[in-house]
């Protein structure tokens, strides 16, 4: 389990320092071209100004937080619901990068599982206050 | 303190589990505030993706759910904060006509959180072990 976690932690971790920087840097040559409802989606989302850069910020934090291994458990909660969907979005729009989708979140569960004692509290059926 | 968490937990689970089942049977028959170009291209590639608002909806509505039976509602207010956090920021930036709800919906959303900070203590461990 600690190698499974070891791994998932960097991949996950470098996918988003990766992608998240590259959003800022432009060093990435390959752009994937969208048409149709893939299209109007991606500029809907671009067109707002605010998600992406907010998006990617959140995405190069939580890598380095991977990547370091400094507040790992927290780091992967708050990408899980990017990962989902980076996992939706290409499994039903874009099927040519299922890949990603898989790469980002089976690490991801994988993580999830890894921590789990870390989230045990969060899943208490009748909370005491 | 009790009393406020009850009501903040039937308030937040009320407006996600009506307005996400309203979504599948549009019941309350809302008529939609004029958008601008930037709102309006936004929410029309999130329509147009076929899939985004039905996932987004149903997770509503299962959370809301959950929150007005109070059942792991620690849990199920850590699903729903990303989505408080994006109602308020779509208001605030792109729609302000709706920005009294964004801000309710995620201010009663942070008090929750607070209050069950203990449920989500360990989430913040710097060094785990696995």
């Amino acid at each position: 389990m600690k190698r499974t976690v070891l791994i998932s932690r960097i991949i996950l971790g470098l996918l988003y320092l990766i992608f998240g920087l590259d959003y800022f840097l432009h060093f990435i040559p390959y752009q994937p071209e969208h048409t149709g409802a893939t299209g109007a989606l991606v500029s809907g989302l671009k067109g707002v100004g605010y998600i992406y850069p907010y998006m990617k910020t959140i995405q190069i934090l939580a890598g380095l937080c991977l990547l370091f291994n400094r507040y790992a458990p927290f780091a992967a909660v708050v990408v899980f619901p990017i990962s989902l969907n980076v996992f939706l979005f290409h499994t039903i729009l874009v099927p040519s990068g299922w890949y990603m989708g898989c790469l980002l979140l089976g690490p991801n569960l994988l993580l999830g599982w890894g921590y789990r004692k870390y989230y045990a509290g969060m899943f208490t059926a009748k909370p005491i206050l | 303190m009790k009393i406020a968490v009850l009501i903040a937990r039937t308030l937040l689970g009320l407006i996600f589990f009506v307005f996400g089942i309203n979504f599948f049977f549009n019941f309350m028959h809302l008529a939609q505030p004029p958008l601008g170009p930037k709102a309006t291209a936004f929410s029309g590639g999130l329509f147009g993706s076929d899939y985004f608002f039905q996932v987004l909806k149903s997770i509503e509505i299962t959370s809301g759910f959950f929150l007005l039976i109070n059942r792991f509602t620690p849990f199920f207010l850590l699903v729903l904060l990303p989505i408080s956090v994006n109602i308020f920021l779509f208001h605030l930036i792109l729609a302000p006509s709706g920005v009294p709800l964004g801000t309710g919906v995620l201010v009663l959303e942070l008090f929750l959180c607070i209050a069950y900070r203990k449920y989500y203590q360990n989430v913040f461990t710097a060094n785990p072990k696995i």
